[in-house]
């Protein structure tokens, strides 16, 4: 299939080359935000492993289970839609965006019925006197909200560039490039959530 | 069609599903040794599948892979630098 060109490019291979080259500088900046919270988390976990245990218990674990098959499921289909859209099979590519579509919907889904329950179970850090996790637990629910927030917001993101490419017309026929990027960010996304739910999920189990 | 568009996808896929399988019921074993260890291996690993196979930096050019490389590359000097103070006391 032949790419369409986006200034200031002449060339299929160099416009390529620098959408690639861009989107993976901008997930090395990303990789570093990111960092910043998991180093912040390390911190905590390597001074009080105990109360960041006592936090992780608290969590919903089959429900991060659950939205971690949606989540890697959701990067199947996105890396299987690039490689139709390359073999120009397009409709089925097309179908395959519109499945990870509904995949990262179901995970924002089950995220909110996640945070209903938190909430329900006193785990939002409001006033003192209302939350029920004190020391490092306290400290880890305020990692999770604010990692889990910020994730949530790239989940957002993501699905809006998706649906870029699924809804308006030749999109994803038109710009393997723009499809090859956007794959990236889906499944950079899907990174950031799988070392999230080794580090919030699984500590302080039996 | 070709093989090739489900295969790698597939695998990676199957892999992962695996390894999250593994990661959450070796969580769940009482009194189980080297938890943590365990947790982070895995985590790597699929960092590592989903990198290597759907983002294909298997096939990326150099340049490509040394732009990946370079957010890997101040991670670990974030940890390193930030944790001196730990490891060298």
């Amino acid at each position: 299939m032949k790419p369409t060109l986006h200034p200031p490019w002449t060339e299929a291979d160099r416009q390529a080359a620098a959408y690639g080259f861009g989107l993976w500088a901008f997930l090395a900046s990303e990789t570093l935000f990111f960092g910043g919270l998991l180093f912040a988390y390390a911190v905590l976990r390597w001074s009080d492993p105990e109360g960041v245990a006592a936090g992780a218990r608290e969590t919903e674990l089959v429900l991060g289970v659950v939205n971690t098959a949606i989540l890697l499921t959701s990067s199947l289909l996105v890396a299987i839609a690039e490689r139709l859209t390359e073999a120009g099979e397009r409709a089925l590519a097309r179908r395959m965006i519109g499945g990870a579509i509904l995949l990262g919907i179901v995970f924002l889904a089950v995220k909110a019925a996640e945070y209903a329950l938190d909430i329900r179970h006193d785990l939002w850090p409001a006033d003192q006197a209302s939350f029920a996790l004190a020391g490092g637990a306290r400290r880890f629910w305020g990692f999770y909200w604010v990692a889990t927030g910020v994730h949530a917001v790239h989940v957002v993101a993501g699905l809006g560039l998706l649906a870029r490419l699924a809804v308006l017309p030749g999109k994803t026929a038109a710009s393997l490039a723009s499809m090859r990027a956007t794959a990236l960010f889906w499944h950079f996304i899907d990174i950031v959530w799988v070392a999230l739910f080794g580090l919030i999920y699984l500590p302080g189990r039996p | 069609m070709r093989i090739e568009v489900w295969r790698a996808p597939l695998t990676a896929w199957v892999l992962l599903m695996a390894a999250l399988a593994t990661t959450t019921l070796y969580a769940m074993v009482p009194a189980a040794p080297l938890k943590a260890t365990a947790a982070l291996t895995v985590i790597a690993c699929k960092v590592a599948i989903i990198a290597w196979i759907f983002m294909r930096l298997r096939r990326a050019e150099a340049l490509l892979r040394f732009a990946a490389a370079t957010g890997l590359l101040w991670l670990v000097a974030l940890f390193v630098l930030g944790f001196s103070d730990y490891f060298s006391r």
